[in-house]
């Protein structure tokens, strides 16, 4: 390769692998409370997390136990979990897309209110 | 690339339609009572009103195409929805009944008809507000 065309060469090589790094898969990471976590249900129980939504994610959905509970726009930041009845409890943070729609991203913990 | 534009045209559908049903009989109806024309509005509302729950429909199938599950709403979506959908099957019955019976009506029974068509129309864009924010 003619060592003028090498600037020329490294541009197209960068632009080409730009949307590889757009490809990146983004990440659900809950903070608190921790998997098998035991919760009272007299206390303030606030859910903490930290989404990385990738290309194809743009709002956080939370559930506990499948039930759609709030709806959150902050990546990153907590969520009061109002009144949970007792007994084990699933609670997930999934990345929707702008139409609402789970993209599979997502992460989900147990805990047991009493 | 592919999923936001078909997201991206389906909008697109459903946003004319919005505005078709809704301007549609506003003009019919706003500064003046305009007889002339009705039987081509009544049109225009009739296919925007088909827009709308062909679009509205397509924007379910574009999620299901793609991740393979309708969108997750919760509770005051899902009434907005609901309301969204009642109004659009509504508007494009009554569209319809006009255009087949309509010319043995008198003006005020027309205009009457074109005022349930905006509100139906408002009722809808209200309607789609709180779909989209609720979700």
């Amino acid at each position: 390769m003619n060592g003028k065309h090498l600037p020329t060469a490294l541009a197209l090589g960068f632009l080409l692998a730009l949307p590889l790094t757009a490809l990146g898969q983004g990440k659900v990471t809950i903070t608190s409370p921790a998997d098998g976590a035991t919760l009272d249900a007299l206390d303030e129980n606030r859910l903490v997390y930290d989404v990385d939504p990738g290309p194809r994610g743009d709002h956080v959905h939370v559930y506990v136990d499948s039930k759609e509970v709030g709806i959150l726009r902050k990546l990153k930041g907590s969520y009061l979990l109002e009144s949970l009845d007792s007994g084990k409890r699933k609670l997930c943070v999934k990345v929707v897309n702008k139409a609402h729609v789970p993209i599979g991203l997502e992460k989900c913990v147990q805990v047991t209110v009493k | 690339m592919s999923e936001n534009l078909a997201y991206a045209l389906t909008q697109v559908v459903h946003n004319f339609g919005a505005a078709a049903v809704l301007g549609g009989a506003v003009f019919v109806l706003w500064p003046a009572f305009r007889l002339e024309n009705v039987r081509t509005f009544a049109w225009l509302i009739l296919v925007a009103w088909g827009a709308q729950i062909a679009s509205g429909g397509l924007f379910g199938l574009t999620s299901l195409y793609y991740y393979g599950e309708m969108p997750d709403l919760g509770s005051i979506a899902l009434a907005a929805l609901a309301v969204k959908v009642g109004a659009a099957i509504t508007g494009f019955l009554l569209a319809a009944f006009y255009l087949v019976r309509g010319r043995e009506w008198d003006h005020v029974r027309v205009k009457r008809a074109f005022r349930v068509l905006a509100a139906l129309g408002a009722t809808a864009l209200t309607a789609a507000a709180f779909l989209r924010w609720f979700s």
